[in-house]
């Protein structure tokens, strides 16, 4: 099975992840159970400029972003700000280690073993810290590497052209950054592509499954960014029509904003589910 | 897996059932159906020829149901003026006038609203062509509430309205008697974000006559008396400062003129934040009048 992944390719392996995704819910649940938080936090979000959550996020809202943002429709214009660092303290916190989870339960599926969630779950605790430590450096290198953008749209803005090759230039930086942003993320989750991996399924230390992690990416660097760019390619329809949110909303209504962040986040969940899925298995048949 | 994600989504929609049924009673409903309404009501104001007469029937039957449904509260204001407004769309003026009195009623505690409803009425009459009744309104909303937005307005609007009709005489009187008015805010309310709109309106007055100095002057004063205080915004020093000089450069050809107006700010306020932009400025402005040709020095 294992020298079968090797030879099939990125496709067959991302075929296959979706296969074990859907026969084996101790590895899909983690997955779904982040979606569900995630949307518990947009629920929450939408709701907290309105009785009863408005009697303490109201002074929080008022005090970070002021009092326009408790009414209707700024409210909603606010949203994405206001879950953007609670989805952070979520992902560092639990998500990352919800996809430890879902990797332990992927390895003992493959060895043939009972694959429950709670004893993937017990496999994985005493690596939390690790996680976490794992999800901070993802978290840093892909705030770098959006921060590098952003200096360089800021170069952009300066650019003065109104045609020519420099002006091409200003607007491909300027249009294509939530595409660039995409694949900066996608370049971000190749580098720590096994990271997760060897932290609880082979059980290393952090400094050793960083090395082994490198490793095993170096040698195979063009099929990870591929695994985690065919899946992500289903975004940018997404990303698209995320671009037009206030042509949509002005025509349709208003809260369809938070239908497009709903939608934003099952898109996610399930792109990953397959990416981390695909790696995972990729792992186990590469990580000797 | 389907069991778990058929309970998450029960969950999820029980948290939402809930906390749409507590919040129904707070105003954010109310808020969103006062948005809708309002919108419907900017997108025929932006064209109202282009919208066929049943649409805005349509709207002001949903502004008349808005107000009998909540009479008098306070997010209601906006859809009282809404309603009168389309009734100018459809240039029935006293259809117009009967809703902007109402509110005078209805709001009859907030200085703004009546101001605002004062000026409405005006403007009914000055649509039908009744200029002198119009004054009138205008006036009293300016001797009634002086120092609300809409009465602030009222006398450089007059001015403005006598220059449009190309009448010169009535012209430098309204402007004259506008200046008087705003220079007795601008002194009573020093300070103040009316003394502040004093001062920006009496320089719109003087622009209107050409008289670039004076409204150089006035603008100076704005960056003396409020851009040493940290009153002014970042965007606002920035557009006074692109008003001085196009009144220096362009009308009165005269560099000095916009450096004086700095310098003096800098020997006045030296440690201000805003100071060491000003020096770098006149450096600047120095610079360009040495390059510039000689009639504009």
């Amino acid at each position: 099975m294992e020298n079968q992944s090797q030879k099939n390719g990125v496709i067959p392996l991302l075929g296959e992840a979706v296969s074990l995704l859907l026969k084996n819910p101790a590895v899909s649940v983690p997955f779904i159970t982040i979606i569900f938080f995630e949307l518990l936090i947009l629920e929450f979000c939408y709701f907290s400029t309105r009785f009863p959550l408005v009697n303490f996020m109201g002074p929080v809202i008022q005090k970070l972003w002021g009092v326009v943002f408790l009414h209707y429709p700024n409210n909603l214009f606010l949203l994405p700000k206001m879950i953007y660092p609670l989805q952070v303290a979520f992902f560092l916190l639990a998500g990352n280690f919800l996809m430890a989870v879902s990797a332990v339960a992927l390895s003992l599926v493959v060895q043939n073993q009972k694959a429950e969630l709670g004893h993937a779950r017990r496999i994985a605790l005493p690596k939390y810290f690790h996680v976490l430590v794992a999800a901070i450096l993802f978290l840093v290198v892909f705030l770098f590497l959006n921060q590098s953008y952003s200096l360089l749209m800021a170069r952009a803005f300066k650019i003065k052209s109104t045609s020519g090759m420099f002006f091409m230039l200003k607007a491909v930086i300027i249009y294509g950054a939530p595409y660039f942003n995409l694949l900066l993320g996608c370049f971000a989750t190749a580098l720590f592509a096994f990271f997760v991996p060897f932290l609880v399924i082979a059980k290393k230390n952090l400094f050793s499954a960083l090395i082994s992690n490198f490793k095993l990416l170096f040698k195979n660097f063009g099929k990870v960014l591929l695994i985690v760019l065919i899946p992500t390619i289903f975004y940018i329809p997404f990303l698209v029509m995320r671009a037009s949110i206030n042509e949509i909303a002005n025509v349709t209504s208003q809260e369809m904003r938070v239908w497009i962040i709903a939608v934003g986040y099952i898109m996610t969940g399930i792109i990953d589910a397959i990416i981390y899925t695909a790696l995972t298995k990729f792992f186990l048949s590469n990580k000797e | 897996m389907k069991n778990t994600i058929k309970f998450y989504v029960a969950i999820l929609v029980v948290i939402f059932v809930v906390l749409a049924v507590l919040g129904y009673k707070g105003n954010y409903s109310l808020e969103r159906e006062i948005w809708n309404l309002e919108k419907q009501y900017a997108d025929i104001a932006k064209d109202p020829q282009i919208v066929p007469e049943n649409a805005i029937d349509k709207v002001i039957l949903a502004h008349k149901k808005m107000i009998e449904k909540y009479p008098g509260h306070v997010l209601i204001r906006e859809v009282y003026f809404s309603l009168g407004n389309l009734y100018l769309i459809r240039k029935q003026n006293d259809l117009a006038r009967e809703e902007f009195t109402k509110i005078l009623d209805v709001y009859k505690g907030s200085a703004d609203t009546c101001a605002e409803a004062l000026f409405a009425i005006g403007r009914t009459y000055e649509l039908s062509g009744k200029w002198e009744q119009a004054v009138s309104f205008y006036e009293r909303t300016n001797k009634e509430y002086p120092i609300t937005k809409a009465g602030l307005v009222v006398p450089g609007y007059i001015g403005n309205y006598y220059k449009k009709t190309n009448d010169f005489q009535k012209t430098v009187e309204a402007y004259d008697k506008a200046i008087s008015f705003y220079k007795k805010i601008a002194n009573d309310y020093a300070d103040k974000m009316a003394g502040l709109a004093a001062l920006n309106m009496m320089s719109d007055c003087y622009l209107a006559q050409n008289r670039w100095n004076d409204a150089l002057q006035n603008y100076g004063k704005i960056l003396s008396d409020y851009g040493s205080k940290g009153a002014l915004l970042p965007m606002q020093i920035q557009a006074l400062v692109q008003r001085i000089n196009a009144i220096a450069v362009r009308e009165l050809k005269d560099y000095d003129a916009a450096i004086t107006v700095y310098q003096a700010f800098v020997e006045k306020y030296p440690k201000s934040p805003i100071a060491e932009g000003f020096k770098k400025l006149i450096q600047q402005l120095k610079s360009v009048k040495n390059a510039a040709p000689t009639v504009i020095k």
